[in-house]
């Protein structure tokens, strides 16, 4: 150790030998970096590498000068994959120190080894490139070019960091723990490491385990590591015997509680993952099936929505052709009743207009219909009337009856028709249709010598009705006989004092 | 609850082999040393003053 002031080689003393400066301080600083070093190769060794630098560099504030500090500091830097870091502290080191400095050996291997070199300080460029990407918002690019660079530089802590970030980013919980199990491996204090595996810890509800899956091959691999363990737990834990003896009985038990314990795990593990397989398939074919079942439904209700219309469409149809032909029904027998009238059949002509639907007509065809009523009608009516009146005065009264209702059918206020039935059915002793039809005479021509005469023929006990119960009897009458109400009729007056002298002689005679 | 963007802040891009001259001229390199130094030139300069 040199004073800091003249450069002197310095003894136990205090103070400097040859210039007399208070060295104390100077000593102190070197003693606690050496401290420092201590500490930072103990959590070098245990791979608690963040701990390690920060050790270290304490190390190297008290003393830069401290060149193994510095040394294993590039060291934990390199096993970082903080190459360029690891190559500062050495190319500094090997300055402070050129001579039986194993930094120069490091910086030798590395230069030797140039391949290696380059791939590193590829992936460190295709790092910051990866990085940009994640700022610009190119977080699937950066995962693939992440993915690549910890393969080639399975040491780079920082792009584990990264991957793991836009893992969680995504919401790929295990994928970014199984790059931070990684990391954790190669530095276990890493505080973002641990940070990162928080999160994922809180996110997941499940804590991180950071022991080998396979215990048995980790075991093999960690034989070195677990020898020295065992040195130095021995002091810790019981001796165990090195050998022991067993019986049969003791072997066939031992073989029992394996079996048992194959049975309970069978049990326990492998049925109810059975049980879950098998209710899963069921519940994914109840779901094809209620899918499926939903669809027939769809189906069958577009069925019915289509037979529905095509119901209606010929529902509207038999409409339309029932409307047709009843129309053309009715014009039939409008064209029937117009040629029988023609031909001079008035009969035909009478029934054939009876069956004509007036309703279905159009205006000119109602007009046809119209005119070809009022002469038939009439014709009818006259020639009913003749004959009934004809066979009337042949004492032909029955005949004379049938011609004269139908007569009374066409016109029932015709009083000559009236006046002749009566006296046809007084002729022939129906005294009830004969005062039936007097009765129609006076409520149709009221307060007329039509009137008075048809009283004379009544009989007494109609009369009596008659006069007891006004109208009773003439409407009981109209109803039995006839529907039609006595109504004045137009033509009634012109030949009422010809046909009442005609008849009053008649009746008389 | 981790924030994507403050975390992505934290990431700095790593320096290549390249530039390690530069890191390397750049380094501070002061330490408890050269502070006392400092403090004793100060102090005897101080005094001849």
């Amino acid at each position: 150790m040199k004073c800091m002031n003249c450069g002197a080689e310095l003894n136990d003393s205090a103070y400097c030998p040859k210039c007399g400066c208070d060295v104390s301080v100077q000593k102190q600083a070197i003693v606690l970096s050496g401290l420092y070093y201590n500490q930072g190769l103990e959590k070098a060794q245990v791979r608690d590498l963040s701990g390690a630098i920060d050790m270290l560099r304490r190390s190297l504030k008290f003393n830069k000068l401290n060149v193994p500090a510095r040394n294993l500091l590039g060291l934990v830097y390199f096993e970082m994959g903080e190459v360029v870091a690891a190559l500062s502290e050495w190319v500094i080191s090997k300055n402070i120190q050129p001579e039986n400095n194993i930094a120069a050996e490091y910086i030798e291997n590395l230069q030797q080894d140039a391949n290696r070199l380059d791939i590193i300080n590829q992936t460190i460029k295709k790092y910051n490139i990866a990085l940009e990407n994640c700022h610009k918002g190119n977080e699937d690019v950066a995962m693939i070019q992440l993915k690549k660079i910890l393969a080639q530089n399975p040491k780079l802590i920082k792009g584990y960091h990264l991957l793991s970030l836009l893992y969680i980013r995504q919401g790929e919980y295990e994928k970014a723990r199984k790059q931070l199990r990684k990391a954790i491996r190669i530095d276990k204090t890493n505080t973002t490491t641990l940070r990162f595996l928080k999160e994922i810890d809180e996110q997941t509800g499940t804590s991180t385990s950071f022991e080998p899956r396979f215990s048995i091959w980790s075991s093999r691999d960690n034989d070195g590591n677990r020898d020295e363990n065992a040195a130095s737990d021995a002091s810790a834990k019981p001796a165990q015997p090195a050998f022991r003896e067993t019986t049969a009985g003791s072997t066939i038990f031992n073989i029992a509680i394996g079996l048992l314990i194959g049975a309970l795990a069978v049990w326990f593990l492998i049925m109810p993952a059975r049980t879950q397989r098998i209710t899963q398939e069921a519940d994914r074919k109840t779901s094809e099936y209620s899918s499926r079942a939903a669809e027939a439904d769809t189906r069958i209700t577009e069925l019915s929505a289509q037979m529905k219309i095509s119901e209606e469409t010929v529902n509207t149809a038999n409409t339309q052709i029932e409307t047709a032909t009843a129309k053309t029904t009715a014009y039939e027998s409008l064209i029937k009743a117009v040629n029988a009238y023609n031909n001079g059949d008035l009969d035909l002509a009478s029934n054939a207009l009876s069956s004509v639907d007036v309703s279905k007509l159009t205006t000119e065809g109602k007009a046809i219909y119209d005119d070809l009523v009022e002469k038939a009608n009439g014709e009818l009516l006259r020639g009913y009337k003749t004959e009934g009146i004809s066979a009337y005065e042949e004492e032909d009264y029955q005949t004379a009856i049938e011609c004269l209702e139908a007569a009374k059918a066409i016109d029932s206020s015709d009083y000559e028709v009236l006046s002749y039935l009566a006296h046809s059915y007084r002729m022939t002793g129906d005294t009830a249709n004969a005062d039936i039809n007097f009765q129609l005479i006076i409520n149709t021509y009221p307060d007329t010598v039509r009137a008075d005469n048809a009283r004379v023929y009544m009989s007494e006990e109609a009369l009596a009705a008659a006069e007891n119960g006004g109208g009773n009897q003439t409407e009981n009458a109209g109803d039995g006989e006839n529907d039609e109400e006595p109504t004045e009729g137009e033509g009634s007056g012109d030949g009422e004092d010809n046909y009442e002298e005609d008849n009053e002689e008649d009746y008389e005679g | 609850m981790i924030n994507y963007e403050e975390e992505l802040k934290k990431f700095t891009p790593s320096l290549d082999v390249d530039e390690a001259e530069g890191a390397i001229y750049s380094r501070d390199l002061t330490d408890v040393i050269d502070i006392l130094q400092e403090m004793l030139r100060e102090t005897s300069g101080g005094r001849k003053d």
